[in-house]
């Protein structure tokens, strides 16, 4: 099949705008809070040498860098979850289509 | 000599040189040696990105900047995991999808192949060589001071190590020097955590109340210190390390291991969480490392507690060993460090090998027409060519401080290959000579920056000032790179870039569907 067929197709306009959609999400999710967290280390870093409760040790920007690790990792889980299930589905309706 | 170090070690060299042999038998093609065949599974891809990507300076550096400089080692091991969620959405299926072997077979799908071929292969080339200079010589210094032998032995030894496993095993022994390598790596920094822990009876506060006593900058340690204090210099460095990976040869060629685009996906999900797990416990050990070495004097030059550590800046984490689990868990260390570098540079020589093999010889000279007998005959010289390469580069700067030359390859991989690759991929407009003068002045604007910034210009030229006063390039030579190409493509009315921008459409379904691949996926 034509590559100027399957783009005019519905299941691949709809395959490109929902990876395009959960890329934008995934990527800025990531990228903001490690934004705001490195603009606080500039701005303000005695916000983040703060301790969050007095003798655990653990400071403001110790916890804001685990909360950074752990909610960059749910995002490229949630992209593999949404890949996995939503897009291969709708990528593998277009291959098939191409075949027959 | 530790007895436990050589021990642990012979058994690594022994495992590794069998599985070479064995991996020698399965490496006919050159689809067995660059991409193991693409028969590597997403979970065993994800610990050989682990291995490949977590070199020693990952292991002993960020451990030694937490240890003298407290919280920036978290920062700064913040901006180096964040590569990954990065690759993963916007490159990891793509790559898969439209390439075979090298990051070049994606920025030349669709642009003229040469040229693209060559800008791409010489920037793979250049990142390689200052990125295996810097290993060597680190592993050499290393190695004379975890097994007391001498330098040039050492150095020679790791190239004559890592030309084996990559001339006669190809990916697939590289592959599995890497995961053996991940899994010790995770498996002693746990370790360690856990006995750090267990020191000080699981109590985290008291570990950070010690360390903030000992340490000379007091309660400013559990805050952002250094890394930031200079806002444009911190944020080029933070740009180098999260774009920098993504534009890294030797990281994306994993991508074309796996058989699909879902084990791809499979792969940096595993590998992010493995690698945040490991910088957390690394940062972590670190600050154990603040804690517990000033109850020692012996870790320290002329046994001046807060002063120069013994062996030098890297040492933190190889004195906590001693001190947390003695001489044997010194020597498991050590063995580890040394694995550690085994398996980088021997990603890394494969990355240089396609280059030069594949790219330049195959494609770009022979245009394609080589036999299969002699391109496995040429993967395999180039591959001694570049083991060579790595041996006297190691040699000749002995002794030298090269810190500058990694934070030049995160540079050079974010300025160049990173916005020519996102821009291929994502922007129809892109032309070949947008790319190509886009490419080229990222490139060289980051190696102009590099040599007027003092790490060049005033430690090794001698001069009295810095012409260029930030210590990183990126915030600058990375945009340049996005507006010379769009300007440049904007502008371009040549016949190739009707071609270049028509070539979009075939791109993108090839990306999006993979429809086209020559070994079909399971679709």
């Amino acid at each position: 099949m034509n590559n100027d067929i399957i783009v005019n197709k519905s299941e691949y306009v709809n395959l490109r705008r929902s990876r395009r959609q959960i890329m934008m999400f995934c990527t800025m999710g990531c990228l903001l809070p490690l934004a705001i967290y490195i603009g606080i280390a500039i701005i303000n870093p005695n916000l983040l040498a703060e301790p969050v409760s007095a003798g655990g040790g653990l400071s403001v920007g110790m916890a804001m860098g685990l909360v950074v690790f752990i909610l960059s990792w749910l995002m490229t889980g949630l992209y593999t979850s949404i890949a996995n299930n939503r897009l291969d589905e709708l990528q593998s309706r277009i291959v098939a289509e191409a075949r027959s | 000599m530790n007895m436990g170090a050589i021990s642990i070690f012979a058994v690594f060299v022994v495992l590794t040189l069998g599985i070479t042999y064995w991996a020698s038998k399965r490496t006919r093609s050159s689809d067995d040696f660059y991409t193991a065949g693409g028969g590597i599974t997403g979970g065993q891809n994800a610990l050989a990105i682990v291995g490949d990507y977590m070199s020693a300076s990952a292991l002993l550096g960020v451990s030694s900047l937490t240890f003298f400089n407290g919280f920036d080692g978290l920062l700064y091991a913040t901006c180096a995991f964040m590569g990954w969620p990065i690759i993963m959405f916007l490159l990891a299926e793509r790559l898969r999808n439209l390439g075979r072997y090298t990051m070049s077979d994606i920025i030349a799908f669709r642009l003229d192949e040469r040229s693209m071929r060559i800008f791409s292969a010489i920037s793979a080339l250049i990142i390689v060589l200052f990125y295996l200079t810097v290993q060597m010589v680190g592993a050499g210094q290393l190695i004379q001071l975890l097994f007391n032998v001498e330098y040039s032995y050492a150095v020679c030894g790791v190239g004559a190590l890592m030309m084996v496993y990559v001339i006669f095993g190809g990916m697939i022994a590289t592959t599995w020097v890497q995961i053996i390598k991940a899994v010790l790596m995770i498996f002693s920094c746990l370790l360690l955590s856990f006995l750090a822990l267990w020191h000080f009876s699981f109590d985290f506060g008291a570990i950070v109340s010690r360390a903030i006593a000992y340490h000379q900058a007091g309660d400013d340690v559990v805050g952002p210190w250094k890394l930031f204090s200079n806002p444009i210099s911190g944020i080029s460095l933070a740009l180098a390390l999260i774009f920098g990976i993504a534009g890294l040869p030797h990281i994306l060629m994993r991508f074309f291991t796996v058989p699909d685009a879902k084990a791809a996906r499979r792969s940096v999900f595993i590998a992010t969480g493995l690698t945040g797990i490991l910088f957390i416990s690394i940062c972590f050990l670190g600050l154990a490392a603040m804690a517990i070495l000033p109850e020692n004097p012996a870790f320290y030059v002329d046994g001046r507690v807060g002063g120069a550590i013994v062996g030098g800046n890297n040492m933190p984490l190889m004195h906590l060993s001693v001190a947390l689990g003695g001489n044997l868990l010194f020597g498991f260390l050590s063995a580890i460090a040394f694995s550690t570098i085994l398996a980088v540079v021997a990603g890394l020589t494969l990355a240089g090998t396609s280059a030069i093999a594949y790219d330049l010889y195959a494609t770009v000279i022979k245009r394609g027409n080589v036999t299969p007998e002699r391109a496995m005959l040429v993967n395999r010289l180039s591959a001694f060519a570049i083991g060579l390469a790595a041996i006297i580069l190691g040699l000749t700067f002995r002794d030298q401080n090269l810190a500058f030359l990694v934070a030049l390859a995160f540079a050079i991989a974010a300025s160049a290959n990173f916005p020519v690759l996102l821009m291929v991929l994502y922007w129809p407009g892109l032309t070949t000579r947008g790319a190509l003068a886009g490419g080229i002045c990222g490139l060289a604007s980051a190696v102009a920056l590099v040599i007027l910034s003092s790490a060049v210009w005033v430690k090794v030229l001698g001069f009295e000032q810095a012409i260029f006063t930030y210590d990183y390039p990126t915030l600058f030579s990375m945009p340049l790179a996005f507006v010379v190409a769009y300007l440049v493509s904007r502008m371009d009315t040549s016949r190739r870039a009707t071609l270049d921008r028509a070539g979009y459409v075939g791109q993108e379904v090839r990306a999006e569907t993979g429809i086209g691949i020559a070994a079909a996926s399971s679709h």
